[in-house]
């Protein structure tokens, strides 16, 4: 027996493909920030560069992961969602728009 | 009269769809003019740039068709060749630009921009442009007669680095 | 006896060690990387706590949606100070090159002066008139020198605070704590509050060009990482600015639509976009360290950026030099199947009249490859729908819709003008020729317009046409140009080429006679003399162009070549060489036609 949030159709299946989108862009951002060229700075200035570089490259990786397990939470099972328990479903409701922040959690 | 201007059209548009020649001959012809184009970069443009110190920063090399990709009618051999700045005087780079092509046979043509040269040489145009802040050097081809599927294949293969030995 | 002295030669002037196009690709860079955080910061941000919410702060602070948002703006905040950081480094690094090139010039001239002055003293006896000359002109060059070391270390000072300026800047945002400090500074632009400003003035290029320059080069740079495709495509913003828009946007857009086909969700249209980006990104890449040689920024500007229009064909204007700044534009259209994917082509032939141009003046020469119309495509014998397709060329319909584009596009262009108003040129090539036809009778604001290889231009003469000097190059031996004759079969209006229309004609060869060749001729007036013409043009060196007698028709010595003469005798001239798809069909349809009653030179 699963744990479901009760929202409209189709909310919780757009939520887990808009976090997948934000995943797919955050991690193109991190990978271009990190491979961006330092060629034809100076020497103090690709040390400045590369510090930013670092430090935003792997922030934004960790974003990218985090959205890729915010949609990750959002697990189909033959068509329909469930959460292991409530809690789960109580995190991934989070995960949904501020309007469900409410939507009833409960046992299928 | 309107059914002329149809197959007038219709007429211009078979007769812009490209030929059909052997594709084997056009890769011959095409892959000779860009070894003269790169044999005059490893020669005359080596002449005439090594005397003026100034930094080799990139090269590149690649095809494009003479007409656009559905009606290519073939391909030209293109050349782009970047150097970095300079305090000597433009004239006596470009001075010394004519006397390297005019040494290789080059037709050497001056043009109203001082900072600008030209020569012309089977059916190739090398071109020096110098600049205070950055010179540039071109070799472009004359169109080489190929089929549509030949030149777009060539154009398609992009952009190739050369390199400054 | 008499002592002179002279300074000593001044040590050349150093060598930057940054360069501003490559400050210029990093700035690109980062922006790329802005528009794609800035898209998912504004989804999350739209999910989250709504603004001007007075609930619990906690309520907030669990809804993991909102806290995700607010996450995100700490990166977006930090590549906000970077971008404009590395924006203010760039153009500190072009006008130190600026300087650097005045002070080697002025070096260069004292050094050869003290030079000469030692070689005049050393070879001539030091009488007392001469020894008072000398030591006025030493006295002069010492005075000289010693303002040019001044200003040397004084460059040198500014070089250095340049970099100082942009590592302290950077090192500002280096850590997760001060980019969430600014994320919080209250002069932080709101790029909401600048779009709807944006909004109100879009369409009037203008009011857009105005309001522009009132802004700082932050809020420039929010508002074109915001919304890079709407920045990068408006009328009357600098271009410069919308070329790094138009960038971000190009790059932004490879990444994230290459992520998608990667998960296998690439629509049809999706994939149209991200084949007309690779294009744009192959040419810019290429031309990566092509450089203005006076100003040593960027060269090639990107000043239209629509992947996604004209049914997938996308739309596109790249300029090889910078339209605001130079003394002479031109802007040329292309005609029969372009579309994004010819770029290659068609850039080179732009390249290659910007050097023509360029070759032909002092002045400094901007060449404009523009195509953001739906210009007739499609493999005219590869399927019935393309022959259709294709077909349409002999219908005005595109050329009215594209002239209209192009006259904002030409409007636009006025409006981000910087000093004194630029000599423009229109050029329309083929079908590019009757769209700018129809742009001109709508009063394109151009001094010069070209009409080359035209199939017909919508007025009967250029005095109907526009007030502008129009040109014309028309090769004998191009069907295409051939099409527009009185009593010819085209129906996209006049040929410009006839003497009664009142253009003036300049040499372009007439070309091979052979109908192998039909397509050589009409897709090579970027070459050659005709090259040459259009360069001189374009400079407004009139003296330089090289004159055509204008097609006369109906006079003593006969006529010129109409179409159906030229088809059947370049068909026969042809016969036994290699010969084009579909010709020999063609050309017996129109022997056959005759044969049933046109007489030479006549359509019925």
């Amino acid at each position: 027996m699963g744990v479901t949030i009760d929202v409209p159709p189709g909310v919780l299946a757009a939520a887990k493909a808009a976090w997948d989108d934000a995943a797919d862009g955050l991690d193109g951002a991190w990978r271009r920030l990190g491979k961006a060229s330092t060629a034809g700075f100076a020497p103090a200035v690709v040390t400045a560069v590369e510090a930013f570089q670092t430090t935003w490259t792997d922030e934004l990786k960790r974003r990218a992961e985090a959205a890729q397990a915010n949609s990750d939470a959002f697990v189909e099972v033959s068509g329909d969602f469930e959460f292991t328990d409530a809690a789960a479903a109580e995190q991934a409701r989070a995960l949904l728009g501020w309007a469900h922040r409410a939507a009833p959690i409960g046992e299928r | 009269m309107r059914g002329w201007a149809v197959a007038a059209g219709m007429a211009l548009a078979a007769s812009l769809s490209g030929c059909s020649d052997d594709p084997a001959t056009d890769q011959k012809d095409v892959d000779a003019v860009e070894a003269r184009a790169l044999a005059a970069v490893d020669g005359v443009v080596h002449d005439a740039m090594d005397g003026t110190g100034l930094e080799f920063v990139s090269g590149r090399h690649r095809f494009v068709t003479c007409g656009d990709g559905l009606a290519a009618g073939g391909v030209i051999h293109r050349v782009s060749l970047n150097f970095g700045p300079s305090d000597e005087p433009v004239e006596d780079m470009v001075d010394a630009a004519a006397s390297a092509m005019e040494a290789d046979g080059w037709t050497v043509k001056r043009v109203e921009n001082p900072a600008i040269v030209e020569g012309a040489k089977d059916g190739d145009d090398l071109r020096f442009q110098f600049g205070p802040a950055g010179t540039q050097v071109s070799i472009g081809s004359s169109c080489v007669d190929t089929s549509n599927d030949v030149a777009n294949d060539y154009q398609d293969k992009g952009y190739t680095d050369l390199t400054w030995k | 006896m008499a002592t002179i002295e002279l300074p000593r030669t001044i040590d050349p002037v150093p060598t930057l060690d940054s360069t501003a196009v490559r400050a210029a690709t990093f700035a690109t860079n980062l922006r790329a990387v802005e528009v794609q955080v800035k898209d998912v910061q504004a989804w999350a941000e739209s999910q989250g706590v709504p603004e001007g919410w007075q609930g619990d702060a906690r309520d907030a602070a669990d809804h993991g949606t909102t806290r995700f948002a607010r996450r995100v703006d700490v990166s977006e905040a930090a590549l906000e100070q970077a971008i404009t950081a590395t924006d203010r480094f760039e153009d500190r690094l072009v006008r130190l090159g600026a300087r650097r090139i005045a002070l080697a010039n002025r070096r260069t001239t004292l050094n050869d002066d003290v030079e000469t002055l030692r070689a005049e003293i050393e070879g001539n006896e030091a009488v007392e008139a001469n020894v008072t000359a000398w030591e006025r002109r030493a006295s002069a060059l010492r005075a000289g020198a010693t303002d040019l070391v001044d200003d040397i270390t004084a460059w040198n000072g500014d070089a250095d605070d340049a970099e100082d300026e942009f590592i302290r800047s950077l090192q500002g945002v280096d850590e997760i704590a001060e980019g969430q400090r600014a994320g919080q500074d209250p002069d932080r632009p709101d790029p909401d509050a600048l779009g709807r400003a944006f909004d109100r003035r879009v369409g009037d290029p203008v009011a857009l060009a105005a309001w522009w320059r009132t802004l700082s080069r932050a809020q420039k740079q929010a508002l074109l990482t915001e919304r890079p495709h709407e920045i990068g495509n408006a009328d009357g913003i600098p271009v410069r600015d919308r070329d790094e828009a138009n960038r971000a946007a190009v790059y932004s857009d490879i990444d994230r639509l290459t992520r998608q086909e990667a998960d296998g969700e690439l629509t049809d249209d999706e994939r149209a976009i991200l084949d007309n980006a690779k294009v744009i990104r192959e040419e810019l890449n290429g031309r990566m360290d092509d450089v203005d040689p006076l100003s040593g920024e960027h060269l090639v500007h990107v000043i239209v950026y629509k992947p996604g229009e004209h049914g997938g064909d996308g739309g596109v204007a790249i300029s090889f030099g910078d339209p605001d700044r130079a003394d002479h534009v031109s802007v040329n259209v292309p005609g029969l199947t372009s579309e994004t994917s010819s770029l290659p082509g068609n850039l080179a032939r732009t390249e290659d009249l910007h050097g023509s141009a360029s070759g032909q003046t002092d002045g400094t020469v901007a060449s404009v490859f523009w195509l953001d119309y739906d210009a007739p495509s499609g493999n005219p014998v590869g399927s019935v729908d393309d022959l259709l397709d294709f077909g349409s060329v002999v219908g005005p319909g595109a050329a009215d819709r594209g002239g209209e584009r192009f006259s904002d596009f030409i409007d636009g262009l006025r409006a981000s003008d910087e000093g004194e108003r630029a000599h423009l040129t229109a050029i329309g090539h083929s079908y590019g020729s009757t769209t700018v036809g129809h742009a001109l009778q709508d009063g394109l604001p151009v001094d010069d317009a070209i009409l080359i290889g035209s199939p017909g231009v919508p007025e009967h003469t250029a005095a109907a046409l526009t007030d502008a000097d129009v040109w014309v190059g028309a090769k004998d031996n191009d069907p295409v140009s051939l099409l527009g004759a009185d009593d010819g079969p085209g129906t996209l209006g006049g040929d410009p080429a006839q003497e009664s229309f009142g253009a003036t004609r300049f040499e372009t060869g007439d070309g091979s006679s052979r109908i192998q060749d039909a397509l050589g001729n009409h897709t090579s007036y970027f070459t050659g003399d005709s090259l040459h013409n259009l360069g001189a043009i374009v400079v407004n060196q009139d003296d330089n162009v090289t004159h055509d007698e204008e097609r006369e028709r109906w006079t003593d010595e006969g006529h010129y070549q109409t179409l159906p003469e030229y088809l059947v005798e370049s068909t026969i001239k042809g016969a036994g060489g290699p010969i084009v798809d579909g010709v020999e069909e063609w050309g017996r349809d129109f022997i056959d036609s005759l044969s049933r009653g046109f007489g030479p030179g006549r359509f019925l």
